[in-house]
């Protein structure tokens, strides 16, 4: 008895290219994914990319805030999303802080929400103070207004008078050690209405904005930062103009902190150099790229693997119906 | 119009100022009469109950309902006198609305309650047991009692303006060291991890399940691949560069009808949000006709 007949049967190539195995294929993405973002922080790589409409939107209201404007932060995402959804919040956070905003933070999401949101103005915070910045000070400059189990029926209050909706809230007075409303704090102290407020932003990884647009979206500008996946369903919402800005996801992310970069100049071209008061103006020397911009290579090389993962099992597809019709 | 001067809106009987004894005795009363309540279910014959249940979901459901439809005053005032029987059942509904958010709020954060109940129970009797998995309810139980220990240990320190000044200082203090640990050491990561695992399967599922096998998949095919390469700023920048070389932008229509973003803006709004649009709106109805099953009490498993 020869070998030829006992050894293993050759897989002919399209079957091959059909059948890579998933340790392999675990192993590839890893590998990718964690080279691109070892190669973004050791060259500082910057991917160029090209705002939509709806981030230069989202841009131009928040970068527009006036000095001591306020504006209202509901986070609704987890860690499980901190890769598309802290970007952004960070992105956020910088643009408020630089643009001298007030803020108050809260959430009806989840509890650790708060929490989370409390680690990123920490960080931004770290970062101002390295910069030789004021930080933002709690009581005086920002708020974190807390969670509600109920965020439709508080929204709901929010609608008819955002002062009872909040009026058992407390925050520390730092000069006197006392907890007291929030509303005598600087930041709510001259919102009576809602409207008062400059904007409203909600970061969330699931389909929250609705239940805020249905009760004061015609009071408040809303603007949604949002997960690559939620995106499509919002979009709706910005079509319509019940939302007033919208970002998404991470390559959302990038612009925002691509426009930071850039601005808009007086003729509303992102990057331009027309003469004139800007639309949005960029923090020109100012630490823009950072959450986004670190993983934007990374998702370029995932993608591009994704691609090719699927252009292989095709051809192996293709080889293959060609054999077995000869 | 609230005027200025007027910092805090007074509270309500059913609000107090947080940390007050009249909050602590609100808690205690709410608590004890929700266990009274729960009680007296039980001790009514099963007949009774979904009866019962119906009732109060009705009356939960009609508030919300009178309080969309019914007309409401745009500058609602809690001084303002009624004209009428009409504007005065307005000024009601408007008036409680506050009241009954805080007790929606309670509600709320008692299912929370509900729910660490329920998950102990379950964890708690599995390990006691020693039944299969045992260890990992004893992983479980542990991770959320220290969770929670050290969470408020940090919380109460950071309660006095010393206390928070402290522990922005001297984040190596005790409390502040393990929570942050905890939380920002193990179980920030540990959550992101869990999610970016998705990234593996979704690699592993289109390499495996993406094929051209029909029109409809080709279709399918081509569009995600319009919109990957479209989420790729290099991609869009570089093919952006190379087609400038060929026309301007404005300059002619063939050119601009290449580029990726007018391919995927236009897929976006004539296919994907219309689609999309559709189904909310069938969403949407199927929502409403379920809430009206649930208002009503018709939906089965909810009264029966």
């Amino acid at each position: 008895m020869s070998d030829q007949n006992t050894g293993p049967a050759k897989k002919p190539i399209g079957e091959l290219l059909q059948s890579a195995n998933r340790t392999f294929l675990y192993f590839i993405l890893f590998l990718v994914v964690s080279l691109s973002l070892v190669v973004t922080q050791i060259r500082k790589v910057e991917v160029p990319t090209r705002p939509e409409a709806y981030t230069i939107e989202a841009y131009k209201i928040l970068r527009n805030v006036p000095p001591g404007g306020v504006v209202i932060v509901d986070t609704g995402f987890t860690n499980s999303s901190r890769g598309e959804n802290g970007g952004q919040m960070e992105a956020l956070l910088r643009i408020l802080m630089r643009s001298g905003a007030k803020f108050a933070v809260l959430s009806w999401v989840e509890p650790q929400c708060i929490e989370i949101a409390r680690g990123f103005i920490r960080t931004i915070n770290e970062e101002r103070k390295a910069a030789g910045e004021a930080p933002y000070r709690e009581w005086e400059d920002y708020l974190i207004l807390g969670f509600f189990p109920d965020g439709p029926t508080m929204l709901q209050t929010v609608h008819q008078n955002v002062r009872e909706a909040w009026k058992t809230r407390q925050a520390t007075d730092p000069s006197t050690g006392e907890k007291k409303s929030v509303f005598e704090s600087p930041v709510l102290r001259n919102v009576q209405r809602i409207e008062d407020v400059y904007a409203y932003v909600t970061l969330s990884a699931s389909g929250t904005m609705p239940t805020i647009v249905a009760r004061i979206g015609k009071q408040v500008k809303v603007i949604s930062m949002i997960t690559g996946v939620m995106f499509p369903e919002q979009l709706n919402y910005y079509k319509s103009g019940q939302l007033k800005g919208l970002v998404n996801g991470l390559s959302g992310c990038v612009e925002l902190e691509w426009l930071m970069e850039k601005g808009i100049d007086a003729a509303g071209v992102v990057g331009g150099d027309a003469p004139g008061k800007p639309v949005a103006a960029a923090f020109k020397g100012a630490k823009n790229f950072d959450r986004g911009m670190a993983y934007y290579l990374a998702l370029h090389s995932a993608l591009t693997l994704l691609i090719l993962a699927v252009a292989v099992g095709n051809v192996g597809m293709w080889l293959t119906n060609r054999s077995k019709k000869r | 119009m609230i005027p200025l001067a007027q910092a805090t809106q007074p509270l309500s009987f059913w609000q107090a100022e947080p940390g007050s004894a009249k909050m602590w005795a609100l808690i205690v009363g709410a608590v004890v009469v929700g266990f009274v309540a729960v009680a007296a279910l039980l001790r009514t014959p099963t007949r009774v109950r979904p009866m019962i249940v119906s009732a109060v979901t009705f009356l939960g459901g009609l508030y919300f309902v009178l309080h969309w439809l019914w007309p409401t005053a745009q500058d609602y005032s809690p001084d303002e006198v009624p004209r009428n029987a009409v504007e005065g059942f307005s000024f009601w509904l408007q008036g409680t609305l506050p009241s009954v958010t805080a007790f929606a709020q309670s509600l709320g954060a008692m299912l929370l309650g509900i729910g660490i109940y329920s998950l102990l129970s379950i964890h708690l009797g599995r390990l006691l047991k020693r039944q299969k998995d045992w260890f990992f309810s004893l992983v479980f139980t542990l991770s959320m009692a220290s969770m929670i220990l050290f969470g408020y240990w940090d919380w109460i320190t950071r309660l006095t303006p010393e206390g928070a000044k402290a522990a922005s200082e001297t984040p190596s203090l005790f409390p502040h060291f393990a929570k942050d640990l905890l939380f920002s050491g193990l179980f920030i990561n540990m959550d992101a991890v869990m999610f970016s695992i998705i990234a593996f399967f979704i690699f592993s599922a289109a390499y495996r399940a993406f094929r051209i096998r029909s029109t409809e998949s080709t279709i399918l095919l081509g569009t995600a691949l319009i919109v990957m390469l479209g989420l790729m700023g290099g991609v869009v920048v570089s093919q952006d560069t190379l087609l400038n070389s060929l026309a301007k932008p404005g300059e002619s229509v063939i050119v601009d009808s290449l580029r990726l973003p007018t391919i995927r803006t236009w897929i976006q709004d004539n296919l994907q949000s219309p689609s999309i649009r559709a189904m909310e709106f069938g969403l949407a109805i199927g929502g409403l006709a379920m809430a009206l099953r649930l208002w009503l009490s018709i939906e089965k498993g909810v009264s029966h």
